[in-house]
Order: structure tokens, then sequence, then C-alpha cells
């Protein structure tokens, strides 16, 4: 049996330990005043998508802080909304191509224990990414457009990424207008589209959500087409009027944002995410032409990379990673 | 072949084929084609009843270039 006999410590020891510890201090201050994480934050880093000027966010140290980044994924859609309660929700996942770059930013930053994600439709280049997604993140829900809307697909994409959340054994809740994904003190997720009935085209079966923080609004649109923003104009007008921004819908495409829908809507500003020289021909002239009339800033994946939305729910900012 | 239509942009058609990478076609290709339905691709010999025709038909172009 042994027994631990105390030591004297030498004075030399202690005043090198206080001269160490001086010296790690000084170290993180300085890095926190310049732009870097203190040595004890956990806040994200973002270092290859989004500008140094992150760190000069117009709201005070400490305040909870909505972040919506439009992440760059080609021709399709991927976003995640950290909501100011910690909650972060993966809306769409773009294509398969785009899978392992959405899955690599979200390992490059924490990012991965995500309380929801959420298909807006089953279209391959908004859900073609989720497979490989799924192998890393820490989630155990997911939101799908209820299926009364008709939206079932039949593609081996819909099919694998089936497959992929039954082998995670996710909760997957079939969504409708009207319902709420987070609702508390702090911020709203609620639901706008899609209705309980079936719909003309898959585009129009999307999840449209809406997330409120404060004085600021953001509505992701997924792919709704005018059928689907009619509804939405119709049943809750009044929830999104006078927007702060807008995800715009199914890329830019004209069969989308009509003249009535951005009336209301009148966002401060608009995100497009889209390929750069895509065969679509997205986004088309006549929505850019509406776009400019109701629209204060529009920002293009395809033109200035990810986009990011801070907002402390009085003030904003809008970061582009290039 | 047989190529699954993911969805229509524009005047594409985005369809899927069998090992889930995609393609884009002209919409003209099939303009009746709906989300979700299945583009069949197959291969058959030439027809030999036209191929006759068409041979007759070429005769008949290159004699009279023969005759000028």
């Amino acid at each position: 049996m042994s027994r631990t006999v105390p030591r004297k410590v030498s004075p030399w020891v202690v005043y090198l330990a206080v001269l160490l510890v001086f010296f790690v201090v000084c170290y993180a201050v300085w890095r926190k005043e310049h732009g870097g994480e203190g040595l004890l934050g956990t806040a994200p880093q973002y270092a290859y998508a989004l500008p140094e000027e992150r760190s000069a966010f117009v709201g005070e140290e400490g305040d909870a802080l909505l972040r919506v980044t439009v992440l760059d994924v080609g021709q399709g859609d991927s976003a995640l909304v950290e909501l100011p309660d910690g909650k972060l929700m993966l809306v769409d996942a773009g294509d398969r191509d785009a899978g392992p770059k959405v899955r690599d930013w979200l390992l490059e930053n924490s990012l991965t224990n995500i309380y929801c994600i959420v298909a807006t439709h089953p279209h391959a280049d908004h859900i073609g990414g989720f497979v490989d997604i799924l192998k890393v993140i820490g989630t155990d829900l997911a939101y799908l457009p209820g299926r009364k809307s008709g939206a079932t697909a039949t593609t081996r994409v819909y099919k694998n990424f089936l497959k992929a959340m039954d082998k995670k054994n996710l909760t997957v809740r079939e969504t409708y207008a009207g319902d709420y994904i987070v609702s508390n003190a702090v911020c709203v997720v609620k639901v706008l589209a899609p209705e309980a009935h079936v719909y003309e085209g898959l585009n129009n079966t999307s999840i449209c959500l809406l997330v409120l923080f404060g004085k600021h609004k953001v509505l992701l649109t997924g792919d709704i087409e005018t059928p689907s923003e009619k509804e939405i104009l119709e049943r809750f007008g009044d929830d999104f009027r006078g927007t702060t921004l807008l995800k715009v819908a199914h890329h830019g495409s004209k069969t989308s944002s009509c003249e009535e829908f951005l009336r209301v809507c009148e966002p401060d500003a608009a995100f497009i995410s889209l390929g750069r020289d895509n065969e679509y021909h997205h986004p088309h002239p006549s929505l850019m032409k509406r776009l400019e009339r109701w629209c204060g800033e529009i920002y293009r994946t395809d033109q200035e990379g990810t986009l990011t939305f801070i907002s402390d729910g009085k003030q904003f900012e809008i970061q582009t990673a290039k | 072949m047989r190529l699954i239509v993911d969805r229509i942009e524009e005047d594409v058609i985005v369809a899927e084929m069998p090992d889930m990478t995609f393609v884009n076609l002209p919409r003209a290709v099939a303009p009746k084609a709906k989300e979700g339905d299945q583009l069949v691709i197959s291969v058959r010999r030439s027809d030999p009843k036209l191929r006759e025709e068409i041979e007759a038909l070429e005769n008949k172009l290159f004699e009279k270039r023969a005759d000028k």
C-alpha cells in the first residue's frame, strides 16, 4: 500500500504558474477583440464561407441572435436556421452532389446537433443531400409536407431519403398550414403551407415557413408557385406583411413570387438560391423586375456565394461569402 | 432504360436515371410527361420496310444526280 506524501512547492513554480495564466488570459482577450473566437468561447465559426466582418454585428454582446444561412449549393436549396433559443433547423439539403458539401460545412462549424430537418418538398434538388448529412448529424425529428397535399415522389433519390430516415429512426411529422414547429417566448416558426388538399405539381406542396423574432420576419418558401402563394395570401397575409427577409421561391422561376404576393411581403432583403449559368434560365427576367419593384436588396448565391442574415430582433445585418 | 421524371423546369424535363444521376431533356421530347412519370427508352433495329423505302428514295435521287 502506498501513501501520498504532500511535498513543499517551490515559490518559483507558483510564480511561473501565475505568469502563465496571465499570458493565456491576455491572449484570449486579444483574440476576441481581433475577430477570433475567444479561447473559452463556443460560438460556431464560419471562416470558410463568411467574411471576417461577421464579428462586427450591430447587436450587443450576449444578445440572442437569429441567424439564417442560405448555403451556396449550386442549383438547389439548403438553409440552416439558428434560432435565438439555440435550436438549429436544417431546411432542405440541396441535391446529391451538395450533400457532402453541406455535411462538411456542418462538421467544420460544429453545427451537427440539429433540432429538426425540414424537407420542403420531395424534389431531388432539395432532398438529395440529406442521405449524406443524416449520417453525421444528431437529430431525431423531420418535417415533411403532409401526404394529403400529394407530396409523394417516385424517384430513387426520394426512396433513399425515406430509407435513411427510417434507418436513423427519425420521428417524421406530416406538416400542414397552421402548424407550429417552434413556439415559445423567444421565437416562433409557423407553417404557412401546404394545405391539406392535392396540388398540381410537387412545387406547390412545399412547406413554407415564417420565422418570427422580435420585429423581424423571415419567410422560407421552398419552391411554392402562384397557386400556393395565393392560398397563403388569403389565410396568412397579415402574418407576413412587411417581411424582413424573403428566401425567393423556386430559384427565381417566373412561376413563383407573383406580384400580389410580393406586394404584401415587400421584403427588406431577398435571397435567391441558384446555380451559376443554370440550364433553366433562373432567375427569370420577369421575376427580377418584380423583385426590383417590391424588394429592398437582392442577393444571389450564384454571384455572392453563401448568404447569411443575422438579427438581434431589433436590427439585422446581411453577410455574403464573396 | 426507364427514366423517372423528377421535375419540370421551364422547358426542361429533369429525369432520374437508374444510377440516381439526373439528365436534362428538352420538354419537346415528351410534352405530356408529368412528375413521377416514367420515360422508357428502348432500342429497336431499324424497320426493314422503312429502310427499303429510304434506299429506294436514295437510289432515285442518286440516279437523278447521275443524270445531271
